[in-house]
């Protein structure tokens, strides 16, 4: 289990991370989500001590990254695959690496096999398409086959079987007990792919859970109600304290009332004796829409 | 911690710089060494007269190309350790899998002991053989069979060595590649030259000039004798140090900035 525990990382005046807590539990594929510049990188630099956190801590286990021994035998870590030499093989960069998760030049060719690198495992980086890096990136983070895995935006640069291969891993890898939690800033990115999600925006929490209760925060709320008399139902939203999105349009027949039960507005229009024409819990917003709301709505205050 | 001395040389071995780096001090120290042994020992063949015993005088110097004049190289090295890693990045692996960042700087320290006797056997290699064959040429003695002359050449690789550990602490201070590389000719070519003067025109001060990082490493393998950039003329030496005292004092340069460089440099967030 991950512990995130009122993580702050403050550049300037800039508030990257901003108290942020949660966790992130094993046996599940956890997306980390927010829209770019919202601080999951940052988020995921100060877990693993690249950088100094300027309040609270991330402990894997009850552990800081910094006191672990051998840490990549522990947490295997894939954040931006712009971190290789350029001169050095695939090999060759994860033998370097072997050393510190406590590996022998087997495990370097099973985890090259594993990724799909084999062919080109002797080629330098260099030439490597953003893909290759991609997944040479993986099989550092795989290489001490850690229960944890960290990963920052895994699926970019990657065609779609890369993208079908990686979500199918990091479920099989979950179903093995392991702790998952990967990035993105796409949520139809990982909506196939995660148990749960964690939404962040300007270093805040802003949603954690399942993906249906993601789900149904919105449809439980919006309904599009259209009655004979839309004035009427003006009027009765206006009397009710309800949030009508946009009320002057002429065009729009029926009434969207925001943040209400669906159940709720039935039973109150019926009341209020108006014949009701169509009233629909609104699914016009997916889960793209969501979490815009959710991630948007935090203002500007920085 | 041998893990971590491993990996260096594993991130060592796996790259070509060092060895391009190598290559070009050999020809550089062998084409001085061996330009000066030829020159002066064909001037002396063609006017024995005027130049009487030129080539004998010019031996300790030629042989000692390899830390007067080959001594950037084995420190650029030894900066490689780190330069490579930020410029490349690959510093974010190499800390993810050993977060205690002490423990790599004293693994780059440790790996670079070996790397730079290396560096420095080839570079001596360059200044002796290409000293040899150019004295061997006119006949005149190489002394390859004396003792000084292999306590000289030991002490020239063990000045290289020195450098290359110097090197490794500079790149904890300047992890720029050309920052490493400028630092180093401005002050060995420039800077230590203008001090060196500055220091000497003072009573007070004249006995500074002996414990600058170029006056260490030259006084490693016998001081002025085989200083030929010294821009006073052999002035600052003084009462020169002896090997073993250089020797340290130099290494000290490089534990200082690593010291230094560990606190300003490398603890910093790593992005
Ligand atoms: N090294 C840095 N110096 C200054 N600001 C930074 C640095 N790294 C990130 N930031 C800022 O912190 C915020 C969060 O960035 P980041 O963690 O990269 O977001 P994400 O990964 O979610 O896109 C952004 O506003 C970004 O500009
Ligand atoms: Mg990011």
């Amino acid at each position: 289990m991950i512990v995130f525990d009122h993580l702050t990382k403050k550049y300037g005046q800039l508030r990257a991370v901003d108290d942020l807590s949660f966790e992130v539990q094993p046996g599940r594929v956890t997306g980390f989500l927010g829209p770019n510049g919202a601080g999951k990188t940052t988020t995921l630099r100060v877990a693993t001590a690249l950088i100094h956190a300027d309040g609270g801590q991330v402990m894997f286990d009850g552990k800081t990254y910094h006191s672990l021994k051998k840490p990549m035998h522990q947490i295997g870590v894939a954040l931006e695959p712009t971190i290789f030499h350029p001169g050095r093989t695939a090999a060759d960069h994860l033998m370097m690496l072997a050393p510190y998760a406590g590996v022998g030049r087997k495990r370097v060719k099973d985890v090259l096999d594993f990724v799909g690198l084999t062919d080109v495992a002797g080629k330098r980086v260099g030439k490597y398409s953003l893909g290759m890096r991609g997944r040479l990136n993986l099989a550092a983070a795989l290489l001490g086959d850690p229960h944890t895995l960290l990963l920052d935006e895994p699926v970019n640069g990657l065609d779609p079987e890369g993208i079908r291969w990686i979500r199918e891993l990091l479920q099989a890898l979950a179903r093995q007990g392991r702790t998952v939690l990967t990035s993105s800033h796409l949520l139809s990115e990982v909506e196939q792919t995660v148990d749960e999600v964690v939404i962040i925006a300007h270093g805040k929490l802003v949603h954690q859970g399942t993906l249906n209760e993601l789900e149904s925060r919105q449809t439980r709320r919006a309904t599009l109600v259209e009655v004979e008399d839309r004035d009427s139902l003006l009027r009765l939203a206006l009397s009710q304290g309800w949030q009508v999105r946009d009320p002057e349009n002429p065009r729009s027949r029926g009434v969207v009332v925001e943040g209400i039960d669906p159940a709720y507005v039935s039973r109150a229009v019926y009341q209020a004796g108006l014949s009701v024409l169509q009233l629909t819990p609104v699914v016009t917003s997916g889960l793209e829409e969501v979490f815009f709301s959710l991630t948007e709505g935090q203002g500007s205050v920085r | 911690m041998i893990a971590a001395i491993r990996s260096e040389y594993r991130k060592f071995f796996s790259t070509r710089l060092w060895w391009i780096l190598m290559l070009v001090m050999f020809a550089y120290i062998l084409l001085f060494s061996g330009g000066v042994a030829g020159i002066f020992s064909w001037l002396e063949t063609s006017d024995p007269e005027t130049f009487q015993g030129t080539a004998e005088s010019m031996r300790p110097m030629a042989y000692g190309f390899a830390p007067s004049l080959g001594y950037v190289f084995p420190a650029i090295v030894g900066a490689l350790a780190w330069t490579n890693e930020y410029r490349h990045r690959t510093i974010v692996p190499t800390f993810l899998g050993e977060p205690r960042r002490g423990v790599v700087s004293i693994a780059k320290a440790v790996a670079g002991v070996p790397m730079g006797f290396v560096i420095g056997l080839v570079g001596t290699i360059a200044a002796v053989g290409g000293g040899a064959v150019g004295f061997a040429i006119f006949g005149f003695p190489t002394q390859l069979g004396d003792v000084e002359t292999w306590k000289n050449a030991g002490l020239s690789v063990l000045a290289l060595t020195i450098w290359a550990i110097l090197g490794v602490g500079l790149g904890m201070l300047i992890t720029s590649q050309i920052g490493v590389i400028i630092t180093l000719l401005v002050w060995t070519q420039l800077l230590e030259g203008i001090v060196m003067l500055v220091c000497i025109a003072f009573e007070a001060t004249r006995g500074v000039p002996k414990y600058l990082p170029g006056q260490l490493g030259a006084a490693i393998v016998g001081g002025s004798e085989t200083a030929m950039l010294d821009p006073t003329g052999g002035l600052g030496a003084g009462d020169t140090l002896v090997w073993w005292q250089a020797a340290l004092l130099l290494a000290g340069y490089g534990v200082v900035f690593g010291i230094v460089g560990y606190f300003v440099r490398i603890r910093r967030d790593v992005n």
